[in-house]
């Protein structure tokens, strides 16, 4: 497994023009939480041709199912992801989940009207905003999702009266 | 006799989320440090602490099989 890069990762969606949402830690990392995340989490466009643009652009860092069995026949292109919706995968740069919906919010067009403009490393990318962010991690209500609640919505008020 | 109970972190007793998240072991000095930074420098200071526990996580996988070897 490879050691995430996200400013690649990051670089590869941008430049691919793909139609996505970037959530779960790192979009906490760009709201300014301190927890180290392992991967990058997104959610994306299921519309065929953002589909096939994501497929182009993960094509060169050569995507595999991350934890499953290296003889397990898999490639990501197009009727592979339409006829699935989340996939957890492994990359030559790092670990990337790709969703389809988010809980609560549902599929890429609910979660879309929840973020925000981030400018990282150059370009103009989605972030799920930091009040949505919170609504997400309570309703994905794993202990994991809920311990990092309390940073998240002290941000949110740090954010809404900065100290002096 | 009984003993009251401790405050829980969703205690209506703490009245801000910054009281609330000290409560539960942040430390509030780094959001505050973080949020001097732009995102792009976030990230970047996200990279450096994910690199810096990943390379710990090779050391001490080392480290475990020179001790299973020596045992």
């Amino acid at each position: 497994m490879s050691v995430t890069n996200f400013q690649r990762l990051l670089a590869l969606f941008a430049e691919s023009n793909a139609d996505c949402v970037i959530i779960g830690g790192l979009a906490a990392m760009v709201h300014g939480s301190a927890y180290v995340t392992y991967d990058v989490d997104v959610c994306y466009n299921r519309a065929p041709t953002n589909v096939e643009k994501i497929c182009q652009a993960l094509a060169t860092v050569h995507p595999k199912l991350r934890g499953a069995p290296a003889d397990i026949p898999f490639r990501l292109d197009p009727p592979t992801m339409l006829a699935g919706l989340n996939f957890t995968l492994d990359t030559d740069i790092g670990a990337l989940d790709l969703l389809g919906e988010v809980s609560p919010f549902g599929e890429f067009s609910q979660v879309v009207q929840h973020a925000e403009e981030a400018e990282l490393f150059g370009y103009q990318v989605r972030v799920l905003s930091l009040e949505a962010l919170i609504e997400a991690k309570r309703a994905a209500g794993r202990q994991k999702d809920l311990l990092v609640i309390p940073e998240l919505e002290a941000l949110l008020e740090l954010r809404k009266h900065p100290p002096e | 006799m009984t003993t009251p109970l401790a405050p829980s972190v969703e205690s209506p007793l703490t009245t801000s989320a910054v009281e609330r998240a000290i409560a539960f072991g942040i430390d509030i000095t780094l959001l505050v440090e973080n949020l001097r930074l732009t995102p792009t420098e976030r990230v970047r200071r996200g990279q450096a602490m994910l690199d810096s526990v990943i390379a710990l996580q090779a050391e001490i996988k080392v480290w475990r099989f020179r001790q299973a070897q020596s045992a």
